[in-house]
């Protein structure tokens, strides 16, 4: 019997284990993208940092929108974005994989 | 920023302090600065080999910041008397002791005390030599007490081929040869002669700025400040418009400032870190706030997808080659005598991360840019631990009394607070 994973993010979810696996691989990919093309910066980020103390700003919202658009195929609206739900790479997989299960339904 | 003579233009940067002001440790920083940054007395001069404009750092012996002292009436403390810190910010930006053509300094401390446990820092300083996020950093340094190294200047490699540049522009061309039809306007009076710099600073409590935020969150979202404050400002500055022509349906043409450099570790102090955006607001977009955000947003998404910042930076580096009248006439002939409508910006935590200044804590902080005319108007917004500051900031002649209650009452409504 396949094992489940609680979900990192939402309570009461839990996940098969390709499903974390995937869910981890955005939370890298995300949190690199933000280090990379928004920040560009050398700092070391994990999934769980911070991402307004190390620099996001408003400007940079709006290209890691555009960015997760182009790359995740899932528009978020600015009027959906929480300093809860955006701070850390593993809330805006969790927010990105939401959006994705939303459009797939 | 050289261009329509916003290179002369001056800007005030106030840091409100708790406290005396220790002068020593100000003339410290004053002179440690000025020496370790000729830029803060070289010269701006085009160069007769390509025509780019540099700063004539070769030409000058260090010296300090000057510091200059200030102080309200009733205070038996050193320094110059001077009826208020609003009447000494208006100085500043209507001053003629920075000149950037000029030999002297490009930078100017004023220590102003306000009363025996108050006092406030005015930087006075050229829109030449830097932008907010350039006096960002400066203030963090003398916060901090350490110094930077100094920027490399600018090598002969950046002389980018003109037809290179063209080609690299052409895109932000194109999307500009769409803006006179549209026929913008600003506040800026055709044939007459632009006055002085004035400027009003509405500072919001910590409750009316969470009232601002609330309203915010609950229209556009609580992150994006950018489209939000723009579309404030733009409706704002279109309220007026509307009451001066209104047989028209006036177009917003605002001009936003761009982070060409996200990295702060990367951003050189003493430069333009901003490349303009330029987006057009029509009527039908501005007529309410959310749909306005969200049409703003979407321009914005559109400018980027396009790789327009690139184009429009090449672009300004092609009009550096030139003196600003080759392409002003042409411009403004084309666009029948305006640039945009109003400049904008939010520059978020005014000093991000930090809290006291010369061993005094600070109350608040905000920048007052002068502006060119046209557009004649200006709006800008910052904020420090969970106060907005606003900077309205104008031409003498672009907007009648009249008219600054009507940006004011159209600010109020949409922020949905009263602007102090």
């Amino acid at each position: 019997m396949e094992r489940l994973y609680p979900h990192p993010a939402i309570p009461g979810l839990n996940l098969r284990t390709s499903a974390v696996f995937f869910a981890r691989r955005m939370e890298q990919e995300l949190t690199e993208l933000v280090r990379t093309e928004i920040l560009d910066t050398a700092e070391p980020l994990t999934p769980q940092s911070d991402l307004f103390a190390a620099g996001l700003d408003s400007m940079g919202i709006m290209q890691l929108l555009l960015a997760i658009e182009d790359k995740f195929g899932v528009a978020i609206d600015p009027a959906d974005l929480s300093r809860e739900n955006f701070s850390t790479g593993e809330k805006i997989a969790t927010l990105v994989a939401e959006k994705q299960a939303a459009a797939s339904r | 920023m050289r261009r329509t003579s916003q290179g002369r233009h001056l800007a005030a940067t106030v840091v409100e302090l708790e406290g005396t002001p220790d002068l020593n440790c100000i003339q410290r920083a004053a002179e440690e600065l000025g020496k370790e940054y000729p830029i803060l007395h070289a010269r701006n001069e085009r160069s007769k080999k390509d025509w780019i404009a540099r700063w004539r750092t070769d030409l000058v012996s260090p010296a300090a910041v000057p510091v200059k002292r200030w102080h309200l009436p009733g205070l038996s403390v050193g320094g110059e008397e001077i009826a208020s810190l609003d009447d000494l910010i208006g100085r500043v930006i209507n001053g003629t002791e920075i000149d950037i053509h000029a030999p002297g300094p490009n930078l100017i401390f004023h220590v102003i005390v306000l009363s025996p446990a108050s006092w406030a820092l005015v930087l006075a300083w050229s829109h030449s030599l830097m932008d907010a996020v350039g006096m960002t950093k400066l203030l963090h340094l003398l916060a901090s007490g350490e110094s930077a190294p100094a920027d490399p200047p600018p090598t002969a490699a950046d002389a980018m081929p003109v037809s290179e540049l063209y080609k690299q522009a052409h895109p932000m061309i194109e999307e500009m040869r769409k803006f006179p039809a549209w026929r913008p306007r600003s506040l800026h009076r055709k044939g007459a002669r632009p006055g002085k710099s004035r400027f009003h600073v509405a500072a919001f409590g910590k409750a009316e700025t969470a009232a601002i935020r609330s309203k915010m969150a609950a229209t556009a979202g609580e992150l994006l400040l950018l489209p939000y404050f723009a579309c404030c400002a733009a409706r704002a500055v279109q309220a007026v418009i509307s009451a001066r022509f209104p047989e028209e349906q006036a177009s917003i043409l605002l001009t936003l400032p761009v982070q060409r450099q996200s990295d702060p570790a990367k951003r050189p102090l003493f430069s333009n870190h901003m490349t303009p955006y330029t987006v057009l607001l029509t009527p039908e977009e501005l007529g309410e706030l959310k749909p306005a955000t969200s049409a703003l947003y979407r321009k914005y998404a559109d400018f980027m997808r396009r790789k327009l910042p690139a184009a429009m930076h090449a672009l300004m580096r092609m009009m550096e080659r030139c003196p600003s009248c080759f392409y002003n006439l042409p411009a403004f002939i084309y666009m029948r005598g305006e640039i945009c409508s109003l400049f904008h910006s939010h520059t978020g935590a005014f000093i991000p991360g930090v809290g006291s200044m010369f061993g005094c804590r600070i109350a608040n902080g905000y920048h007052v840019p002068s502006v060119s005319a046209p557009p004649g108007i200006g709006i800008f917004f910052s904020e420090h631990e969970g106060q907005l500051s606003m900077t309205l900031s104008w031409k003498e002649g672009c907007l009648t009394p009249l008219e600054l209650e009507l940006l004011k009452e159209t600010l109020s409504q949409d922020l949905g607070t009263p602007v102090p």
